[in-house]
């Protein structure tokens, strides 16, 4: 388990030197939780979800582009997202994902099992402290 | 709708590969509408990528996981349904069984009887003399049709009276069941099917003995020392290839005689039978057994 976290950690969450200090891992199983969500406001290509995952983190998430695609596989094969060929606002070929209704149903429930661990997590640690 | 769902999992590696090249395109795109050239664009899209070549390897991998998962899935819902349905099963497997195996023994037959030719040197010169397609018979009801046998005078005289016919050979009608055992050994007598025949009998079908020799013209004179010739299939099976065999005495009926060679593997005499001979002797050896002799001849 821990060994295919490292391998994951590095994968996900590729980090230079300069990034070290503002720029997070992703957990391990929390790329899945982060597509859908992006997808809930609309269909998006993956170079788009990509992108969206790190503005919204406000660039603490870095998400290695590359391991994006597994992962949309991974989700599209579980009849979460479904995908077809279009054409972009700038009028390229992408390949377009679209949330599924089961999809809609997997995020809710992610997020909720997300929330409740987080909240757990933050009550054992306890209000922030300065200590490096 | 089970199918539908199954193919439209399938996807193609170049399918995939055009989708990794858009996504660079499209983030170079980006990075140039921040202000980068074309180069550093693409570039930067590339390193902000990761490993190309690995996220296709990722994408095969995955692709054939999943193919294996569902032939796994797809055998194991098969094996339920074969436990499900007993009696159906059953009937399928013992269908399938019976016509394997009735197929693989006509097969051997045919294999055997019209595929491979005769283990004789020119099977388009050989014929058979004798009124209709009855061959060999001795007794029984023929239908109508005749059999021909031929005594050993007549033979001689036919023989000798048709130079046209380069070599004419004879043949007994029947196989006789004898009990021979070797020699000087200990083994019991056991039985074989033997059959008498004319000395240039194997020089007729142009063969060449395994081991040792056939038989020459005076094995076929009256007084002469008893021989025989054995066949490959008893000399291996009953005797294990011994060399020794050849050359070395037997005992038929109590009378002496001398094995002077083995007929080669796939020549079974004659007539195609299930009992084929272990040994044939010349003619002349017949009297000497102290049987009545008539003969049938090719």
């Amino acid at each position: 388990m821990l060994r295919r976290n490292d391998r994951r950690g590095h994968t996900l969450g590729k980090m230079s030197t300069r990034d070290k200090k503002s720029r997070v891992a992703l957990l391990q199983g929390t790329l899945d939780l982060l597509i859908l969500r992006t997808l809930r406001f609309g269909r998006q290509h993956g170079q788009g979800i990509a992108r969206a995952i790190q503005e919204q983190s406000e660039d603490v998430l870095l998400v290695e582009h590359g391991a994006l695609y597994p992962a949309l596989q991974r989700l599209e094969a579980q009849g979460w997202i479904t995908a077809e060929w279009g054409i972009s606002s700038n009028n390229r070929k992408a390949r377009f994902y679209t949330l599924s209704k089961q999809g809609r149903k997997q995020l809710v429930e992610e997020a909720n099992r997300w929330r409740t661990l987080a909240n757990a997590i933050g009550r054992i640690l306890g209000p922030e402290t300065q200590e490096s | 709708m089970f199918w539908r769902k199954r193919t439209s999992r399938k996807r193609s590696g170049a399918d995939f590969s055009a989708e990794l090249r858009s996504h660079l395109e499209l983030e170079a795109e980006r990075m140039r509408a921040e202000g980068m050239s074309e180069d550093e664009a693409y570039a930067r899209a590339r390193r902000t990528f990761g490993n190309v070549t690995r996220s296709e390897q990722r994408f095969y991998e995955s692709r054939r996981a999943l193919w294996l998962d569902q032939l796994a899935q797809d055998s194991r819902h098969a094996v339920r349904q074969f436990w499900h349905n007993k009696a159906f099963t059953l009937i399928v497997v013992a269908t399938l069984a019976l016509g394997i195996g009735v197929n693989t023994a006509i097969f051997t037959l045919v294999d055997a009887v019209m595929f491979n030719t005769l283990p004789v040197s020119r099977p388009d010169e050989l014929y058979r003399l004798g009124a209709g397609d009855n061959c060999c018979m001795m007794t029984g009801y023929q239908a109508g049709q005749d059999f021909a046998l031929f005594s050993y005078d007549l033979y001689k005289t036919l023989r000798d009276g048709t130079p046209e016919i380069a070599s004419m050979a004879a043949f007994q009608p029947w196989l006789e069941t004898q009990s021979i055992r070797r020699a000087g050994t200990a083994e019991l007598a056991q039985p074989f099917m033997t059959e008498h025949v004319s000395s240039n009998y194997f020089e007729l079908f142009g063969i060449r003995p395994a081991a040792g020799n056939f038989f020459s013209p005076s094995n076929e004179l009256r007084g002469s020392a008893p021989v025989a010739v054995m066949s490959y299939r008893a000399w291996r099976s009953r005797y294990g290839s011994d060399p020794g065999v050849v050359g070395s005495n037997f005992l038929m009926a109590g009378k002496p005689f001398t094995v002077v060679g083995i007929a080669p593997p796939a020549f079974y005499g004659e007539t195609l039978r299930e009992d084929p001979p272990d040994f044939w002797f010349p003619v002349a050896t017949h009297q000497l057994f102290d049987r009545a002799a008539r003969f049938g001849f090719t």
